[in-house]
């Protein structure tokens, strides 16, 4: 357990600075789309009111209010959340396969510490689940951070105030990064973990067998997307839609946990005893 | 003791290793001899679980290789294995996080010994510098067996000469060694124990003391008679 904290903490300074960096970086873009968002709508004001000769009122009145949406549902807002997406996509595969290639492998030093290897597989996991969490934790904070700022900057009559949770929940993407109940975040983030286990488990597979492991990853995720998609399928196909939603959700839960203790026990075989440096 | 039983080792078709035995004993410098590519570095993998085998059998003091062992014999490969961003300092925290036998004494002597400067980042090391910093990270760990994978290989005269004097203080006495190489004469006065190997078979394995006292033999001329007769 010791060191299973110890490499936990050793993954997660080496993920930090892209933390860091992709948090400066969603802040920094988000911001931007604020002041660009409020900056053209005073724009478009100010020319009617000046070139169309309208009053305040009557441009207010042909334009509309502005509110926070416009701001949200703006690429300024969504693209950080892609790229953030993407970096961390990409990181649960430099996260091992950085370990054997570059001009030091690092995977020797790994596997002779005197530990369970599958704690190399735990540290690694929670530190891509972590990472991710402390990014959407960020982005919420982030998020009513620029939104009492654009309150701040839209002046009262043109100012249609909304509600941040409100707006998350009327956006499909949106409010599936921030689900709004506990249910939900667990169902999410949850399933989350286990398709990086999955992942996980396909490159130990590539990093044991190369070329043959590819074609056993494949095979190893479309066994577990049919698993995964088994409650659906039973429930439509067999049984005629008969099982409640809840029900459905719940045996899908179960189908996830088992893919999870599978790709485990696949992962400390592989590296026990069919890893390579 | 270490003991590499009847161990066979496939790559795809090839057969790399075809039925590899041999012992090496604690307090006994073991030299597995043999060109490039005969098996010596997947040996040493082998025993360090660090590349699985096909069969055959590696034990350790009578066992099986687990994680305790790693507290009981370090491997030594000729390419760095610590992270490249690390400073020396940073790298000997590293072990002492993690190794119960690690020996910061015995490290600050080689610091010494070699003349390192700890808050030297890896990455700028010199090939030489390199080597050493393998050394120090790999033995100043108490352990029982030390297995070194080319010590020698690329480094400078003087390096390889400051090197070959470690085998001969009290930093390696007592110790297990196995220790692969291609150019015997840096290291032939040291050795107990010769392993030629060739083409993924052990060609002979012999006392280098006794071959000396009854046949009147050197490590180079048995070799030759190998190699070349």
């Amino acid at each position: 357990m010791r060191n299973f904290l110890k490499l936990t903490n050793f993954e997660f300074n080496r993920i930090s600075k892209l933390l860091f960096s992709l948090m400066g970086f969603v802040l920094l873009i988000q911001l931007i789309g604020v002041f660009f968002e409020v900056w053209m709508y005073n724009n478009r004001i100010d020319s009617l009111m000046t070139e169309n000769q309208m009053t305040e009122a009557q441009a207010l009145n042909q334009v509309g209010e502005l509110s926070f949406a416009m701001v949200m549902y703006s690429m300024f807002f969504l693209g950080p959340i892609f790229i953030s997406v993407g970096a961390m996509l990409f990181y649960i595969f430099l996260i091992w396969y950085r370990e054997w290639f570059g001009k030091n492998t690092f995977i020797y030093r790994l596997l002779m510490l005197p530990t369970e290897r599958i704690n190399i597989f735990f540290s690694k996991l929670v530190t891509i689940v972590v990472a991710t969490l402390t990014l959407v934790g960020f982005q919420f904070l982030a998020l009513l951070i620029e939104n009492s700022i654009f309150n701040a900057l839209v002046s009262d009559p043109f100012l249609s105030e909304m509600n941040v949770v409100n707006l998350i929940s009327q956006d499909p993407l949106i409010s599936m990064i921030f689900p709004h109940s506990l249910d939900g975040i667990l169902l999410v983030y949850g399933f989350g973990a286990v398709i990086v286990g999955v992942l996980f488990t396909a490159i130990l597979l590539e990093r044991s067998y190369r070329i043959k492991g590819i074609a056993a990853a494949i095979l190893y995720a479309i066994v577990v997307s049919a698993l995964l998609a088994s409650p659906f399928a039973v429930n439509e196909l067999l049984l005629n839609g008969y099982m409640y939603p809840g029900e459905i959700l719940f045996t899908f839960a179960v189908m996830a946990l088992l893919v999870l203790m599978v790709s485990i026990v696949i992962s400390r075989k592989l590296l026990n005893d069919k890893i390579r440096v | 003791m270490i003991e590499v039983n009847d161990v066979v080792k496939k790559f795809g078709r090839k057969e790399v290793l075809k039925g590899i035995s041999f012992t090496a004993n604690k307090g006994e410098i073991t030299c597995l001899i043999g060109i490039n590519g005969v098996g010596k570095t997947t040996i040493l993998n082998a025993i360090m679980k660090l590349t699985p085998i096909n069969s055959g059998e590696i034990l350790v003091d009578g066992k099986k290789v687990t994680k305790s062992t790693f507290e009981k014999i370090t491997f030594i490969p000729d390419s760095t294995i610590m992270l490249p961003g690390f400073t020396i300092n940073e790298a000997m925290d590293f072990m002492n996080d993690y190794y119960e036998v690690w020996n910061q004494e015995r490290a600050n002597e080689f610091l010494k010994f070699f003349r390192l400067n700890p808050e030297d980042k890896i990455s700028t090391l010199s090939k030489g510098n390199t080597a050493k910093t393998n050394l120090l990270l790999g033995l100043s760990l108490d352990v029982d067996y030390v297995l070194m994978d080319e010590p020698f290989s690329g480094i400078d005269m003087f390096s390889r000469e400051q090197i070959a004097e470690v085998f001969t203080t009290h930093l390696i006495e007592d110790r297990g060694v196995i220790i692969t190489t291609h150019e015997i004469n840096d290291i032939e006065h040291l050795i107990d124990k010769a392993v030629l190997l060739d083409e993924g078979e052990i060609y002979k394995e012999f006392n280098t003391e006794e071959i000396r006292e009854e046949e009147g033999k050197s490590v180079v001329d048995v070799m030759r008679e190998v190699y070349r007769g």
